[in-house]
């Protein structure tokens, strides 16, 4: 235990925060919903680009580790994205790819079928996509397939946002 | 909670994040809370660099660097001469990971916050980190804040403090205690130095 210290710091941080004024925290989480949902539409279209980013990496002839690593980052980052925007089944359909890739990238393994599943279930749950589709149904089907491999699935996808502050969310 | 108010003007914040999207949207957020100045590095070496001549009051830095895990940095900011060394960190990851969490706090960040981050908790997670009433605490293989959240006592009872209580109880010297008296006698406490 030589060398232990434990001491109070007041950081700058707390003492900039509770001066007075400020906003109060209904107004300040309004203005932060108000300004992600005026750069909506541009966040959309980045889904939309990293989709086809996630289809194209897919087909391409680079090396399968560089492939997966690469599946698992996209899919990784769009769950920001999607979760963000509302788009829940998304986030969660990429949530099961990165579950997916992940167990593939450990095994050194790579097999079309149920990448292209999940893939394709992407491409379904997208915004703006047409097709009548049952998201739960889908979903379920991903966990199943991911069971069929004896890789373990994550958690369902849970936003942390509220009906009070998900202005930006549908 | 529920009736706190922030004032974040002139308040400034690092982002620690190679992932273009997500910091946009975090910088977003931060504005319409109120944090209008924020810098943003890709990765932890520029991190490490920009801190050597820059003082920031909060630090969010994302799970997984391209070249660094978010705990190596903190760890390094942790022992960096004060300010920077007491900065509250938020290590904010994603899904991908998510084993990294415990790591994180035991590196030393105040708050490890799962993506994607809502207004909502990202206004709770700075309130929280600027009212954090927790010591620092330095140690041989630890800095950055006591990582006990609650006066729970020891672990199993089994104290390894100095000040630790003992679980032993010996025979009755005195008159009976009122039970106020007593939790306030076995209720866990720790000794603070300035």
């Amino acid at each position: 235990m030589s060398g232990f210290q434990s001491y109070k710091v007041k950081t700058r941080l707390s003492k900039l925060v509770h001066r007075t004024g400020g906003k109060s925290r209904a107004d300040a989480i309004s203005a932060a919903t108000r300004n992600l949902l005026a750069a909506r539409d541009g966040y959309i279209e980045t889904i939309e680009q990293q989709i086809d980013l996630i289809e194209r990496t897919v087909s391409t002839d680079a090396p399968v580790s560089d492939r997966l690593r690469l599946l698992n980052h996209l899919s990784n980052n769009l769950i920001t994205l999607a979760g963000t925007f509302g788009f829940d089944p998304l986030a969660e359909a990429c949530m099961r790819l990165c579950d997916l890739t992940a167990a593939f990238l450990e095994r050194d393994r790579w097999e079309d079928a149920p990448i292209a599943v999940h893939v394709r279930t992407i491409r379904v749950l997208a915004p703006g996509s047409t097709e009548t589709v049952d998201p739960t149904t889908l979903l379920a089907g991903l966990r199943a397939l991911l069971a069929h491999y004896d890789i373990a699935a994550g958690p369902s996808f849970t936003s942390g946002w509220t009906s009070s502050s998900s202005g930006a969310a549908k | 909670m529920t009736d706190a108010r922030l004032r974040l003007d002139g308040v400034t914040a690092l982002i620690v994040d190679g992932d273009k999207h997500a910091v946009g949207l975090m910088q977003q957020m931060l504005r319409g809370l109120g944090l209008e100045s924020t810098t943003v590095v890709e990765t932890g070496d520029r991190a490490r660099n920009i801190l050597k001549t820059t003082s920031f009051d909060l630090c969010l830095i994302e799970a997984e660097l391209e070249d660094m895990n978010a705990a190596d940095l903190v760890s390094e900011i942790r022992h960096m001469p004060p300010p920077a060394k007491h900065m509250p960190i938020i290590v904010v990851t994603s899904y991908a990971h998510m084993r990294n969490i415990t790591r994180a706090r035991d590196a030393g960040a105040h708050l490890v916050v799962k993506k994607p981050v809502s207004p909502k908790v990202l206004f709770d997670r700075i309130d929280w980190a600027a009212s954090d009433s927790r010591p620092f605490v330095e140690a041989s293989k630890y800095a950055g804040p006591d990582r006990r959240f609650k006066f729970a006592g020891p672990p199993d009872g089994v104290g390894r403090r100095d000040n630790d209580l003992s679980p032993e109880v010996g025979d009755a010297t005195e008159p009976n205690m009122s039970q106020a008296e007593i939790d306030a006698l076995i209720k866990p406490t720790r000794v603070m130095t300035e």
